[in-house]
């Protein structure tokens, strides 16, 4: 999967929590930290989306962070299964 | 107000309401025929009532945020903090209210100041653990936080010079003067972490960057607030300033909004997971 693409769907499903500017910022920072290139394993992407839940659960709380990781998690599913 | 839970709505609506009546009593010419409505009693007694109602809100549901989080969670120890401040700040009205609302005065120095001050310094110690929680969720990486610090530091130590040194030399007997000063004192000592949280949430939306825009913006309200306070060389104007007590229910009044914002953002989202779930 392309990381750009990645990182768009993640942020649509966060940005209602953080605001898009924010939920932007914050997927490429953890994409940074994981030194993804521009395709993203799987593996990665739970890696990345780990990180997300953990960082987000400080402000909002683990039913809230795992509800938003969850959405998350299926719009990248969705992005695999794109023709 | 789309989106806002009741309580939160009511607490915006009160504020308000609060507010202009007291913008109309400080602006209106004297001998308006409606200010007899709005006496300088009735603005201290509605005050009263109405800090009382929404710091009892506020110390509640700030509590109940605390409670939804699960030991051990980071932000758990600072909501219950923030919940105590608000409890401290709450039990200085109760004690003022008795005479606000049978007389529309109040005492000054009075035992209230030792809950007041007791709740300022919960309210500092809460803003900073909130700070350092923030900042080690790492959700974006701050490289100028150190430097950040020290210049909000500087900031308000120049800062604090203008505005402690005249509340210092007012005359006064030392007691009073030592409160008068206490109070603007913190709140420049809370503005470096309150700076510190605005700059690492003002890129923040959505329903997060919501509810830390009331709570932050409350601070800023009860600074202002107690910088009024102190400023004013007589005392005896303390209880009947209507811009004053307009601060001070417009920090109570945020701080209400924030804290119900929040625990809507951990309880509705619980409910929403739990009805996926089933």
């Amino acid at each position: 999967m392309r990381t750009d693409e990645v990182t768009q769907a993640i942020t649509g499903v966060l940005s209602p929590h953080l605001g898009e500017s924010m939920a932007y910022a914050a997927v490429c920072a953890q994409v940074q930290k994981l030194k993804v290139g521009r395709t993203i394993r799987p593996q990665e992407v739970d890696a990345l989306l780990a990180r997300l839940a953990a960082g987000l659960n400080v402000f909002v709380g683990p039913t809230t962070s795992a509800g938003a990781v969850e959405g998350a998690r299926k719009a990248v599913s969705a992005l695999e299964h794109q023709p | 107000m789309k989106g806002f839970p009741g309580g939160a709505r009511g607490a915006l609506a009160v504020t308000a309401f609060f507010v202009l009546c007291c913008l109309v009593r400080a602006l209106a010419p004297q001998g308006a025929p409606y200010l007899r409505l709005l006496s300088a009693h009735a603005i201290v007694a509605g005050g009263s009532v109405l800090k009382l109602s929404l710091l009892a809100a506020s110390a509640l549901w700030s509590f109940l945020a605390r409670d939804r989080l699960e030991p051990g969670h980071p932000a758990r120890r600072c909501w219950g903090l923030l919940s105590l401040s608000f409890a401290g700040l709450f039990s200085g009205q109760l004690s003022l209210a008795p005479s606000q609302l049978a007389y529309g005065t109040e005492a000054f120095p009075s035992p209230a100041d030792v809950f007041y001050l007791a709740g300022t310094v919960l309210l500092v110690v809460a803003i900073a653990r909130f700070l350092r929680v923030h900042r080690q969720a790492e959700l974006v990486p701050d490289p100028h936080f150190h430097r950040a610090l020290v210049s909000f530091a500087v900031v308000a130590l120049v800062v604090a010079v203008p505005v402690l040194w005249p509340i210092a030399l007012a005359p006064a007997p030392p007691l009073e003067r030592a409160i008068n000063v206490a109070y603007p004192a913190l709140d420049l000592v809370a503005l470096v972490p309150l700076a510190m949280l605005l700059r690492l949430t003002r890129r923040m939306g959505g329903t997060v960057g919501r509810v830390w825009s009331f709570l932050l913006a409350g601070c800023v309200a009860f600074a202002t607030a107690d910088v009024l306070f102190a400023s004013f060389s007589d005392p005896a104007l303390h209880p009947v300033d209507p811009v004053l007590h307009a601060s001070y229910v417009l920090s109570y009044g945020l701080w209400a909004t924030g804290t119900r914002l929040q625990l809507d953002l951990i309880g509705a989202r619980r409910a929403a997971s739990s009805a996926a779930e089933a």
